[in-house]
């Protein structure tokens, strides 16, 4: 891919997409440059992955245009998808293959070289590299989806919900994975609706609602745009959460199943 | 290439890992054949033959000797007027009536040919008996009568060794295990997919829907084998069945062909897992009955269920294990050929992997 750091790894314009009669994405337009991490914020039902399946290719565009590296999704779906990479919402692999096994498969779908240790390595999941996807537990399997997404070396990442379910030791371990990625020189596309997980990964975020977006901007932009309204939060700030209280009490180091 | 391979190895290697699922249908029916060896002895339901002997010879006599040598016959002797009135009676299931002139030769001493004249009761054992007639009366022919064919008789002409229990079973056993490795399995492994969310993973790889299901189609196929083999190999050793291989090879490779294609047409057609299931076993077992008892199938129903796959792999399998070879099982290559292309263009415009 063409690398020039300002320039739209993905260009969505005047993205609609409906389900029946239901207007799911009702003119989306956004960009997501090189090497950063893009957030798509929301509540449930906001159009966060009905977004991100159509800039993948996964689901047909009604209207609009979405290209991703100068490739335009609706003319060439599975051109996009070998060359991004994507982790979905809900991630189901063959049973009865072990990681390396899988990992093994998904490179020769790709077309790419075989290096499970190195992405096992990479995840956190070395000692479990003989062990079935049903066999791990949520954290280890969203990371394990991570792994396979990264198989065919691509510089885009899409990650659906990534924490969604998970303790917050394996969030944690999930945004360190996140900001490796990015280091490594990455691009990242996510979703979630964890606004403190947006504030600490995310460069920029769009947040959404009823298929629309409602704000774009870096996640201080956004802030300072509201207090400059003369917001203020009513409660003290505290210095502390319990999220903070928890993870002191029971570590930071991630629980393998 | 890598992705079929890949694929292909991967689906054997799940196949391999989950025995249970993989080859209880296939241990089942070779239990079935064991079993009908040690309760039954092999042994086919009798066909009640009344035999109308005009021409009162040593060779009639030597020909109704061999009919009693066959195993499957018993064998009376009639008056002409009688043996109709038994047939009607349903005493016989088969009258044959040899001619004055039987063994009859022309002045330079060569035998006359003539026609033996067989009648039967439609959707009875004889039926399924008509074939090691045949056979019977073919090897009267070649043996007694020397290189010139006199005697014929107007019947289907297949050639047939003595006709046992295994006759019957086997192509409904083959075809059984066809059915419920392809189809039955296909479509629950396909639908299981779809409903997990494997089949959307796999598409956001990008790879083709062909690639998908012909390494499904190739591992299916591989499983197949190892099956049908089991069962041949029982087949061999309890009944001394021989097949020839290369068109087994071909009647299995279409066979599953045919099923799989049907399986995920059904698996597409129907997007919820446990219903597309439920619908494959609903068509899947009124095929296995078909195929089990092809042989016993009222004629009328015969004439519509002649069409369906099933029947096709099931008189393949008959035509193979009365002797017969690629030539012999052709027009049943020729159909399966039909159904699967039928299917698979069918199967390819309902595919949807979510």
């Amino acid at each position: 891919m063409n690398v020039s750091p300002d320039a739209a790894l993905v260009a969505v314009h005047d993205l609609h997409k409906s389900y029946g009669e239901v207007a799911a994405v009702r003119g989306v337009s956004f960009e997501v440059r090189h090497g950063e991490v893009f957030g798509l914020l929301g509540p449930n039902g906001a159009g966060k992955t009905t977004i991100l399946e159509t800039v993948e290719g996964m689901l047909p565009i009604d209207r609009g245009t979405v290209t991703v590296d100068g490739v335009d999704v609706s003319s060439h779906p599975e051109r996009v998808r070998r060359r991004v990479g994507i982790s979905l919402q809900r991630t189901a692999f063959f049973e009865r293959l072990t990681l390396v096994e899988l990992l093994g498969l998904f490179a020769d779908l790709y077309g790419a070289r075989h290096r499970a240790e190195r992405l096992l390595e990479r995840v956190g999941l070395s000692e479990q590299a003989s062990r079935q996807v049903r066999t791990l537990s949520g954290g280890q399997q969203q990371r394990f989806a991570i792994a396979v997404a990264l198989v065919n070396d691509p510089p885009l990442l899409f990650l659906d919900e990534p924490t969604t379910g998970l303790d917050p030791q394996a969030r944690r371990s999930l945004w360190d994975l996140v900001e490796y990625l990015r280091l490594e020189g990455r691009s990242i596309v996510l979703t979630t609706h964890y606004m403190e997980e947006a504030q600490h990964l995310c460069d920029r975020v769009a947040i959404l609602d009823h298929g629309r977006v409602l704000a774009l901007d870096t996640p201080r932009n956004l802030v300072e745009r509201l207090l400059a309204t003369g917001f203020r939060k009513d409660v003290a700030v505290q210095r502390a959460d319990l999220e903070d209280v928890f993870l002191d009490l029971t570590g930071r180091q991630l629980r393998e199943g | 290439m890598n992705a079929f391979r890949s694929l292909t190895f991967a689906n054997l290697k799940m196949y391999v890992r989950n025995p249970i699922a993989s080859f209880s249908l296939a241990a089942a029916l070779v239990l079935l054949l064991v079993l009908l060896k040690v309760v039954f002895s092999g042994q086919a339901p009798h066909t009640r033959v009344a035999v109308v002997d005009a021409s009162h010879t040593a060779a009639s006599a030597a020909l109704v000797s061999d009919l009693r040598a066959a195993g499957t016959f018993d064998v009376t002797s009639e008056s002409p007027a009688a043996a109709r009135n038994v047939l009607d009676r349903g005493d016989v299931d088969m009258t044959l009536a040899i001619p004055a002139d039987f063994d009859a030769r022309d002045a330079s001493g060569r035998p006359v040919p003539v026609r033996l004249q067989v009648a039967y009761r439609a959707g009875t054992v004889a039926e399924s008996s008509l074939p090691a007639l045949r056979g019977v009366v073919e090897g009267y022919d070649e043996v007694v009568l020397g290189e010139v064919p006199s005697v014929s008789i107007s019947i289907t002409p297949v050639q047939a060794r003595a006709s046992s229990a295994i006759d019957f079973l086997l192509p409904g056993v083959v075809a059984f295990n066809i059915i419920g490795s392809a189809l039955m399995l296909a479509a629950g492994v396909f639908a299981n997919y779809k409903s997990t969310g494997v089949l959307r993973r796999l598409k956001a790889t990008g790879i083709s829907p062909t690639v998908f299901v012909l390494s499904h189609a190739a591992a299916t196929f591989v499983l197949g084998i190892v099956q049908t083999a089991a069962i041949l190999v029982v087949a061999e050793l309890l009944y001394g069945v021989h097949l020839d291989l290369v068109a087994l090879f071909l009647l299995m490779m279409l066979g599953y062909l045919v099923f799989l294609a049907l399986g995920l047409a059904i698996s597409g057609w129907i997007r919820d897992g446990q219903r597309a299931t439920a619908v494959a076993q609903s068509v899947a077992f009124p095929m296995i009955f078909i195929g089990l008892l092809s042989a016993a199938l009222p004629a009328g129903v015969a004439s519509v269920t002649r069409y369906l796959p099933v029947s096709y792999v099931t008189d393949g399998m008959q035509r193979l294990s009365a002797g017969g070879q690629v030539p012999a099982v052709g027009a049943d290559l020729a159909w399966l050929l039909g159904w699967a292309a039928v299917l698979l263009v069918a199967a390819g415009r309902v595919f949807r992997w979510d």
